[in-house]
């Protein structure tokens, strides 16, 4: 799977699961406070990760996530790995 | 519901103490030791108090004029709750018996290696809950809120060498949810306490005797999000040495409401049925 897959893919299910525009997505926003997410959101994107890209996220994984992209990048490390 | 601080009341040399009258002279011993104790509890921990009657004001049909009586007893039990906590551990643990109501729903979970959610709350024993299911093997992680849990814990492993379950504290960085969900990948159980909450944490309004409470949100919306089996599990004193072991059909929902919905109401029937055991010693009806 390429990156663009994986962008595509993800845009798609955070648009739907967390109600948000997908105009508002862009690769250098700020992951979290566009997602306005909680403790509780992390549980929903570690299932869906694991059920589209069949790769389990960690605690400290989510320590590099900035962005967007670094989400998405996070994503083909992990399918890579 | 008061907002909690996150730290539980007591003291470890307390503990030290209990644990060593426990060893050493007896649990009848132990009893013995609260007749000085509790009065000291009693007297000085006065917002306990107003909390308790609070809560038990909102009880049906629960007499006012039997609330302090009511509270001095709930005390007490508690005082007994914690010796029976470390007594099970010890070579006592044979004097101890329970019934049960449920309890095959557990050891069919564990029997399938099928990860669920034990969602209960502060009233009765916890740690004999988690005592009984070692005795089938099944994996249990314990969802705390505190460091001093965690050296009680400590404590009690360095003083009686054993421990029947694992903690996941619950931290700031959230790193207690991966670990659930890890748990839940290897199929083990989750026991977690769902009737209070961390000041700023997500909560879910349900009616405990038809009266709006807010519970946490967490338990429910994993049981839900991470699409498990929850059964909502207590254990019971019913006298000196027996317990009363209840764990519910495990269910699915995809809906925290409808769990706390059902929570709410096992836990109102808990409530009036055993004020006495009521451990929670924060308002549980005082609003947001």
């Amino acid at each position: 799977m390429n990156l663009n897959e994986i962008i595509k893919i993800t845009n798609e299910v955070l648009v739907e699961e967390f109600e948000i525009e997908e105009s508002i997505i862009k690769g250098d926003s700020n992951f979290r406070e566009t997602l306005d997410l909680d403790s509780l959101d992390y549980v929903d994107l570690v299932v869906f990760v694991e059920e589209n890209f069949k790769v389990k996220l960690t605690a400290e994984d989510f320590q590099t996530v900035v962005t967007f992209d670094d989400f998405y990048n996070l994503i083909l490390k992990k399918l890579n790995e | 519901m008061s907002k909690w601080s996150g730290r539980s009341k007591g003291f470890v040399l307390g503990y030290h103490i209990f644990i060593l009258v426990i060893k050493k002279l007896g649990i009848s011993a132990s009893y013995f030791l609260l007749f000085f104790t509790v009065p000291f509890y009693y007297i000085f921990l006065l917002n306990v108090r107003k909390n308790l009657f609070d809560t038990f004001k909102n009880i049906p049909n629960f007499r006012y004029s039997k609330i302090p009586i009511t509270i001095y007893r709930n005390f007490f039990n508690l005082g007994k709750t914690l010796i029976d906590d470390f007594a099970i551990l010890t070579k006592h643990r044979d004097k101890y018996s329970y019934s049960e109501v449920g309890e095959k729903y557990l050891i069919d979970l564990i029997n399938k290696s099928q990860s669920a959610i034990l969602i209960s709350g502060h009233i009765g024993s916890w740690s004999i809950a988690g005592e009984l299911l070692k005795k089938q093997d099944g994996i249990v992680n314990v969802v705390m809120f505190d460091g001093e849990a965690k050296k009680i814990k400590k404590l009690v492993e360095k003083m009686l060498g054993k421990s029947n379950y694992k903690v996941i504290e619950i931290k700031d960085d959230i790193s207690h949810l991966f670990k659930i969900k890890t748990a839940v990948d290897n199929g083990e159980l989750i026991c977690i306490h769902a009737d209070r909450y961390l000041e700023g944490a997500n909560t879910i309004t349900a009616k405990l005797f038809n009266k709006e409470v807010q519970f946490p949100l967490g338990p429910f919306a994993i049981a839900s999000k991470l699409n498990i089996p929850y059964s909502f599990v207590f254990a019971i004193k019913e006298s000196m040495y027996k317990y009363q072991f209840s764990a519910t059909k495990p269910q699915l929902s995809n809906d925290p409401q409808i769990i706390a919905n059902e929570f709410a109401e096992v836990l109102s029937e808990k409530l009036s049925k055993y004020p006495e055991q009521w451990f929670n010693y924060f308002n549980i009806f005082e609003k947001k």
